[in-house]
């Protein structure tokens, strides 16, 4: 081990820190710098996710840090005020603020802390080969030159530039950088320097910090220098804003932007931006907050079509009427009666074999082998109804739906309509990361509710978890949906999609009002508006729906087989008439919709199946079937998003929602149902 | 060798990627069917399908063998 190496920073705090805004591929940096094994464990206090990891440099063997991705060390956010907490706490001997080359100008700012903090850093410029495609070029060296630390660019993905990286963890400098501010917030920084602390970090960034309204470091100042004096420092914030018209944290934020614009003109060039593209007009509407509702309208519109009319219409006719119910049900009915043979006669539907059969009084023998013809091709048959409902009329409508949504995933609308729904979730205190687990439900409501585990308050998680199960209806489930919306009219569409937004946003905003605790703030990167590439959507699509099979086939077999048993001990019946003063007295539905809600327990969209195909059958009208839409949209999350629910927010908060939610649900559709017909409203 | 680059998240952009971020460090990564995005942990599909697997190297054209003479 050399002399330099001995002496440097990194043997005495044989760590190494990763810092850095979201999306500029810390992780992947991470997992090329250390070695195969990781750890990561919550921060202490906190539900954040700290990943460590090792490796060795120069002969030391050093830790990595890789922590949460932070656009200010001012933290808004937990993930800003643990990696601000680490740097704070955890002195390293290396820090490696790694940056988005493309967008050098957000990075900056963080880099302007670091600066201020005097923390010895080197500034990774990562993503180069995308920045060198948009036509962005960073000169290294004059930036170097600038910030007075070493700069480095790499490729992290294809392991480019990841040696020169590791060479200048060894010897890194403080950053020369200095941002002026006004004369007045320059006077109280000086003050504060004098009383706070000395620590590994600079005073004036500390002081700018406070000054900034950065009120998560008092307690680590009253560690450090007591009651007193963080009073004092109190003062002396107080007396400079008094000084200032507007709020001091924006007025260092806009001497800092300053600071950083002259930076970033000096050492960046990049193509002029392309203003006017219709691409580029549409993606503007399609989150503004007026024009961004006819565009929904419009996407909304032409997803019906694609997965309503086309998919529950054309597709489940080919496959349901010409494929299962002409020839796989009868051959397999046939197949059932010549394997077990039972004196019986099915019933005939313009001379196609139906499931249902008379027969005559049975020995015990007889019975036996009726037991499992009836297991295979019976009225709850394996392949008469697992089968037929998964694959002959679900598969087409998660398949078309899922082609819908990858398109909407592509085409850069996601994000979009996450900015459009969190301005009007906001109302009921509902802003910031929250948006993106209810889009999420839209695909499956038991992934979305994993991911609440991104959301920064437990007000936030709970608040999300109960509307995700409640209110907003997955994939599978919408397709379904859409399918019974062909047998309805506008208006009694209109009702289904207005009385669950109702529900949303009134139980959203009574749960906001009463669950105590704040709403984070929401910062989400625009990618441009694009064509879906086809290859892609292909491959993608095809990945949907084999997951769909593996995943939800199994459980619409298992479903099955329980209405099945269920029917086979006389109990199926028991359930229909117990439940039918609510599906018959209060919904106004026929006994047997009672199935369909057991079963969507199971799978949401397996007792959607089972409405639906009540309604092709034309078993209900239209205010039973928008009643019925209602109600299963409503209704107890499945099986899965149940468990989930239990393992994240825990079995007292999850008991409760559903205790909340089914009986809701069913008051809701029963007010629903008796107004609609004391209104006298005919779909 | 180099990771196969990821595949970015369709809600905010940020890296999609099977051996790093939130799945590198899960536990039941193995087998998994989903992606997570390390940042906004939108999951969704891993791009990979067994049909068109089966369907592209069906149609792949066969290379000849060269003839040993």
């Amino acid at each position: 081990m050399s002399t330099a190496v001995q002496d440097s920073r990194l043997a005495q705090h044989p760590r190494v820190l990763l810092v850095g805004n979201p999306n500029v591929g810390k992780s992947v940096l991470f997992g090329s710098l250390t070695k195969r094994y990781v750890t990561v464990s919550n921060y202490p206090g906190t539900t954040v996710t700290v990943t460590r990891g090792s490796t060795t440099l120069g002969g030391i063997g050093v830790q990595v840090l890789d922590t949460p991705g932070i656009n200010s060390l001012v933290p808004t956010s937990e993930d800003e005020e643990v990696t601000r907490d680490i740097l704070l706490r955890e002195q390293p001997g290396a820090l490696v603020q790694v940056a988005d080359a493309k967008n050098l100008r957000r990075a900056l700012i963080l880099t302007t802390q670091i600066a201020e903090l005097g923390l010895p850093f080197t500034l990774d410029l990562n993503m180069m080969d995308e920045a060198g495609d948009l036509g962005v070029h960073v000169d290294r060296a004059k930036l170097e030159d600038v910030l007075g630390v070493r700069v480095v660019t790499t490729v992290a993905v294809r392991r480019t530039g990841l040696d020169t990286l590791r060479e200048t963890l060894l010897d890194q400098s403080r950053s020369k950088l200095r941002v002026e501010y006004s004369s007045a917030i320059e006077h109280s920084i000086a003050a504060m320097e004098k009383i706070l602390p000395s620590t590994h970090l600079q005073a004036r960034g500390l002081a700018v910090s406070l000054l900034a309204g950065d009120a998560s470091l008092v307690p680590w100042l009253q560690e450090q220098v007591g009651a007193d004096v963080v009073r004092q420092l109190e003062d002396i914030r107080t007396r400079t804003q008094s000084q200032l018209r507007e709020p001091l944290g924006t007025a260092i934020h806009r001497h800092r932007l300053r600071a950083i614009d002259t930076v970033v003109r000096g050492v960046e060039t990049r193509p002029r931006h392309r203003v006017g593209s219709w691409l580029d007009t549409l993606g503007g509407w399609s989150m503004h907050p007026v024009w961004g509702v006819p565009v929904l309208l419009v996407v909304l519109w032409g997803m019906y079509q694609f997965v309503g009319v086309l998919g529950a219409g054309t597709l489940v006719d080919l496959l349901e009427t010409n494929v299962f119910a002409h020839f796989l049900s009868p051959w397999a009915t046939r197949g059932a009666d010549f394997l077990f043979r039972f004196p019986h006669t099915h019933l005939l539907d313009n001379g196609v074999l139906l499931p249902e059969y008379t027969h005559t009084a049975l020995g015990f023998g007889q019975e036996s082998l009726r037991f499992f013809h009836d297991l295979f091709v019976g009225p709850y048959g394996q392949i008469t109804m697992a089968l037929s409902y998964s694959i002959a009329l679900i598969l087409p409508i998660v398949s078309t739906f899922f082609l819908a949504f990858g398109i909407l995933e592509d085409s850069g609308y996601l994000p979009r309509l996450a900015v459009m729904v969190n301005r009007l979730f906001r109302s009921m205190g509902l802003n910031g990361k929250a948006v993106l687990p209810m889009v999420l439900g839209l695909g499956c409501d038991t992934m979305a509710t994993l991911t609440t585990r991104i959301l920064e308050t437990r007000k936030e998680r709970i608040l999300v978890t109960l509307l995700l199960a409640l209110a907003v209806p997955c994939s599978a489930q919408l397709g379904v949906i859409l399918g019974m919306m062909r047998s309805l009219s506008l208006g009694a569409t209109l009702v289904w999609a207005g009385c669950t937004l109702l529900v949303l946003f009134v139980v959203g905003w009574t749960a906001a009002k009463l669950v105590p605790g704040r709403a984070s703030d929401f910062v989400l990167e625009l990618p441009p508006i694009r064509w879906p590439q086809l290859s892609n959507l292909g491959v993608k699509t095809m990945a949907r729906i084999e997951w769909y099979l593996r995943e939800a086939v199994p459980l619409f077999l298992l479903g099955t087989l329980l209405l099945f048993v269920l029917e086979r001990v006389h109990f199926l019946h028991v359930i229909e008439r117990l439940s039918a003063p609510l599906v018959v007295g209060i919904l106004g539905l026929p006994e047997k919709a009672a199935e369909a809600f057991l079963i969507g327990f199971l799978r949401r969209d397996y007792g959607a199946a089972g409405l639906y195909d009540m309604a092709r059958e034309g078993q209900m009208d239209g205010i039973q079937l928008v009643v019925s839409m209602v109600t299963i949209t409503l209704f107890v999350p499945c099986i899965a998003n149940f468990l989930i629910m239990l393992k994240e927010r825990g079995t007292r908060t999850a008991m409760t929602m559903v205790a909340f939610i089914v009986p809701f649900a069913f008051v809701v559709g029963g007010a629903l149902n008796l107004s609609l017909r004391a209104l006298g409203v005919e779909f | 060798m180099p990771l196969a680059p990821p595949m970015r998240c369709p809600l905010c952009g940020g890296s999609m990627h099977d051996t790093t971020g939130g799945c590198g460090s899960c536990p039941m990564n193995s087998g998994c069917d989903m992606l997570c995005c390390e940042e906004c942990g939108y999951e969704t599909v891993k791009p990979r399908s067994v049909t068109i697997d089966f369907l592209s190297r069906l149609l792949r054209p066969r290379r000849r063998e060269p003839s040993a003479s």
